[in-house]
């Protein structure tokens, strides 16, 4: 399996941990990742010029398309905002036409062949849940753990066909693969509240203190997201939170590859969890000892 | 006369220029912090870090940085091979050529055994240099008209650098070249050395000045105005009389100056007339004037990049990155990395929004020339409000992904300068254009609650014509008005009196676009803080695409803002809506 990675503008410099960590557990499960220089997905400007997000986002599915390589992303906002942009392309040849005119002085077409997959429909589509269960070498000792989805990964749910958009199940059974029990949460489909950060960043703290109560109320000792986005305002947001005296203590957010890599033997250091706001290394308390040979 | 008056006057505008670029890394302001701080505080500031760094460990890591990034230019070689092999010959090649020929009259004597620029090693290596720089600018001009990206952002001032540079180079080497072939000089040197009453034109009668013409003819590329019988006897005595009168004591062959020996026999057909216009007396006063007007322009160009970066490049390595210890070295940090940019468009190459700028015309969005914009902002040039406008635009579709300072050759904390822009844009009073087009549409006056709804109901016609982009944008025609949408949406559920808070809620938006009630709905608070969820969306049983219409009127309010009209060479979606 080979992809290329769409790494998105705030991975490498605010998240350098979820490329590592995503980089580790996919060398791992044989899942080859291409580098390319994309460009932004477009979905920040797509509030001020919606052409100008189609082409961003164009730009990308051709870059991709160019090396005949399917592509993914870790980012559920970029994730989003490519499908959609993909779905667009497919139904208006008009705006097709424009942005391939846009595109020719780069020598780059966009043909629309290319598949665009996040990182968790990879893991559970591609790689499947059995080969993951396998690759779980140190499973934990239930821990209690809040999915978080993520928008864009579920709606709408025709363009993106990640999962069921109303009872998705497919990243509870994916952090269930190593042994945590994904608390019940009907909440776990709603939006975090990052896109209004710095907009209306009291309204973003709202719906995060929300999605926070909501996980601790459901018996949730950790939060974990594949998301950029939903990762920033789990981590970063919620630490300013804590601060404001909005939330009492902390839940800290795991970034998936992160959970997932710690069972398959790589070290809270290795998957970059010492770089949160927020410390989740705790979590390794909860893995089960594993009898020395 | 005019070599020394103007070798003056170019090196008095040269320091007077250079003070001037110094004076502005203590007084230009950039960013919020810098605000407060005085010349002198910072003067002060920098004379107290940069001796605490001097004696500190953090000299070393000034060394190494100096080492690889200034002398070795590591970044640039990682960044791209071939622009590295362009700027190290060009670089290295005029050093080198500044240290063994441009000062060689009065500076090289002491440091070179021997030292004659006609004698070898240093002719050659004159031409080695000279060569060196010449494939730079060779390959400059090629990067500038291949990369598209790189074409489109050279400004006057990288094509006045490359002129002047390649002036100064062509002019160096046809005069050298003129020198080889002319006879003038020959007859000069000969007077001056062997014997003043020695002509050329009386070889005939003088078989010595006859061999040594032909040995010269033969070897060294002189052109004579006739041209003297050779045979190898001839040639060998030549030779003889060569080092009798020590002209090989001083002169080595040309051919070892292989540029301008090569140079010489191509023009060698035209040599005759060259030398009677006197070719070589405007070639040498093209040259020096090209060279003094070089380092008179230098602290006004580009060029100056040659002292600013490098400075950059090592004070950025031990300044902490963006919160440096003294506020007031911060400031001189940012002003001094305005000038160390030498506008080589790397980053705008590599941008994340770069091709932005192809849907947006706005160079304000490509770092080489937000960086120019900065620049006037902290030097408090006028600017109208629409330049203001667009400048915030640049700076704000900026997705701060960092790319643009992990690339930059002159280490210039370029993201750390893109926050600074926002805080002086803030105090111009111009926010993030997201806000921007916000607040105009929240102004925008409704209608009276009273007024009849049918006369807006044409401009409803229009609005429907601005919804364009996205895909069934005006399906808010479907809405029949069931409220799913609205009680989906977890915005409206944050509030107890949503309607208060918001203005219009989703369903209520879907209804008045279909009314035509454009002020309405562009200045529903709901418009503005919609989370881009898509539960709307995602629930409405009509298909309507809530929130994508709720990010269409977000890009009719911004075109407002603009003042630009509605998107064109988009055709218009068909009033079923469905193409």
């Amino acid at each position: 399996m080979k992809f290329a990675i769409f790494l998105g503008c705030k991975i490498p410099p605010f998240q350098p941990q979820y490329e590592s960590s995503t980089r580790l557990i996919c060398n791992a499960l044989g899942v080859e990742l291409v580098n390319e220089e994309f460009n932004c997905c477009g979905y920040p400007v797509r509030h001020l010029d919606y052409y100008s997000y189609i082409f961003s986002a164009a730009r990308n599915l051709a870059l991709a398309e160019n090396r005949g390589l399917d592509l993914i992303t870790p980012c559920k906002c970029c994730f989003g905002s490519l499908k959609k942009a993909q779905h667009i392309l497919r139904e208006r040849s008009d705006i097709l036409s424009r942005v391939n005119e846009n595109l020719a002085d780069e020598n780059l077409e966009y043909q629309g062949e290319l598949r665009v997959t996040h990182l968790l429909e990879l893991l559970y589509h591609d790689v499947g849940l059995e080969k993951i269960k396998q690759a779980v070498t140190r499973p934990f000792e239930q821990p209690r753990v809040a999915v978080h989805y993520g928008c864009h990964a579920l709606r709408p749910s025709k363009i993106m066909g990640f999962d069921n958009p109303e009872h998705p199940q497919k990243f509870d059974q994916l952090v269930e693969a190593t042994g945590a029990v994904s608390v019940s949460l009907n909440k776990k489909i709603q939006c975090c509240g990052n896109p209004l950060w710095e907009k209306n960043s009291e309204l973003s703290m709202l719906f995060a203190q929300k999605r926070i109560n909501q996980a601790r109320a459901a018996g949730a000792e950790y939060l974990c997201v594949a998301c950029t986005y939903c990762q920033i305002q789990f981590d970063t947001v919620q630490k300013i939170m804590i601060s404001e005296e909005r939330i009492p203590d902390p839940l800290p957010s795991i970034l998936y590859p992160q959970l997932l890599g710690l069972c398959m033997g790589f070290s809270a250091q290795e998957l970059g969890m010492d770089s949160h706001d927020l410390d989740s290394r705790d979590i390794v308390s909860f893995q089960k000892v594993v009898p020395s040979a | 006369m005019l070599y020394t008056a103007s070798l003056y006057i170019a090196l008095l505008i040269f320091s007077v220029g250079c003070l001037w670029r110094l004076w502005t890394w203590f007084t230009l302001r950039v960013g919020d912090s810098a605000q407060n701080e005085t010349a002198s505080r910072r003067i002060v500031a920098a004379v107290k870090g940069i001796l605490s760094t001097l004696f500190s460990g953090a000299i070393f890591t000034m060394i190494r940085e100096f080492v690889f990034n200034v002398l070795l230019q590591w970044k640039i070689l990682k960044e791209n091979p071939l622009r590295w092999c362009m700027h190290m010959l060009i670089y290295l090649g005029f050093i080198l050529l500044f240290f063994l020929h441009a000062i060689d009259g009065t500076y090289s004597h002491p440091f070179f055994n021997n030292f004659y620029s006609t004698l070898n090693p240093y002719l050659s290596l004159r031409n080695i240099f000279g060569a060196m720089v010449i494939a730079g600018i060779i390959l400059a001009v090629y990067r500038r008209i291949t990369i598209k990206k790189l074409r489109s952002l050279t400004s006057p001032m990288d094509k006045y650098a490359i002129i002047i540079l390649a002036v100064i180079m062509l002019s160096g080497v046809f005069l050298e070249a003129s020198k080889i072939v002319s006879h003038q000089s020959f007859e000069r040197m000969l007077q001056e050395y062997v014997h003043p009453d020695l002509y050329i034109s009386d070889y005939e009668e003088d078989p010595y000045l006859e061999a040594l013409m032909a040995y010269w003819q033969e070897d060294y590329g002189v052109v004579f105005p006739s041209i003297i019988d050779v045979d190898e006897e001839k040639l060998e005595f030549g030779q003889r009389v060569n080092d009798e009168f020590l002209c090989s004591s001083c002169h080595s062959r040309p051919s070892s100056a292989f540029v301008s020996y090569g140079t010489a026999k191509l023009i060698s057909p035209a040599a005759n007339t060259l030398t009677r216009f006197g070719a070589e007396v405007w070639l040498w006063y093209i040259h020096f004037l090209a060279s003094f007007i070089g380092l008179a322009y230098l602290p006004f160009s580009k060029f100056f990049h040659i002292f600013s970066t490098p400075v950059s490049l090592v004070a950025n390595s031990v300044m902490k990155q963006t919160h440096d210890s003294q506020p007031a070295n911060t400031a001189t940090r940012r002003a001094m990395e305005l000038d160390a940019c030498m506008h080589c468009a790397t980053c705008s190459i590599h941008c994340s929004v770069g091709q932005i700028y192809k849907t947006m015309p706005n160079t304000s969005i490509l770092p080489s020339e937000k960086i120019i914009d900065l620049k006037r902002l902290a030097s408090r040039k006028e600017m109208d409000s629409g330049e203001l406008q667009r400048i915030s635009e640049g700076a704000y579709i900026c997705t701060s992904c960092h790319r643009c300072t992990d690339l930059c050759p002159a280490g210039i904390n370029l993201q750390d300068l893109w926050f600074c822009i926002r805080e002086d844009l803030a105090r111009h009073g111009f926010a993030e254009p997201f806000v921007q087009a916000r607040e105009k549409a929240l102004r925008l006056t409704k209608a009276p609650a009273q007024a009849p709804l049918i006369p807006y109901t044409p401009e409803g016609k229009g609005m429907r014509d601005e919804l364009l982009l996205s895909s069934q944008s005006n399906t808010f025609t479907h809405c029949y008005r069931c409220v799913t949408c609205s009680n989906e949406c977890p915005v409206v559920a944050c509030f107890d009196d949503p309607v208060k808070a918001l203005g219009l809620l989703p369903h209520q938006i879907m209804h008045a676009l279909g009314l035509g009630l454009r002020q309405e709905t562009l200045s529903a608070r709901m418009v503005w803080d919609c989370v881009t969820c898509y539960a709307c969306q995602e629930a409405c049983p009509q298909g309507v695409k809530v929130a994508d219409i709720l990010y269409e009127l977000r890009n009719i309010s911004y075109r407002d803002v603009k003042g630009n009209s509605p998107v064109k060479g988009v055709q218009k979606v068909t009033s079923k809506g469905n193409v």
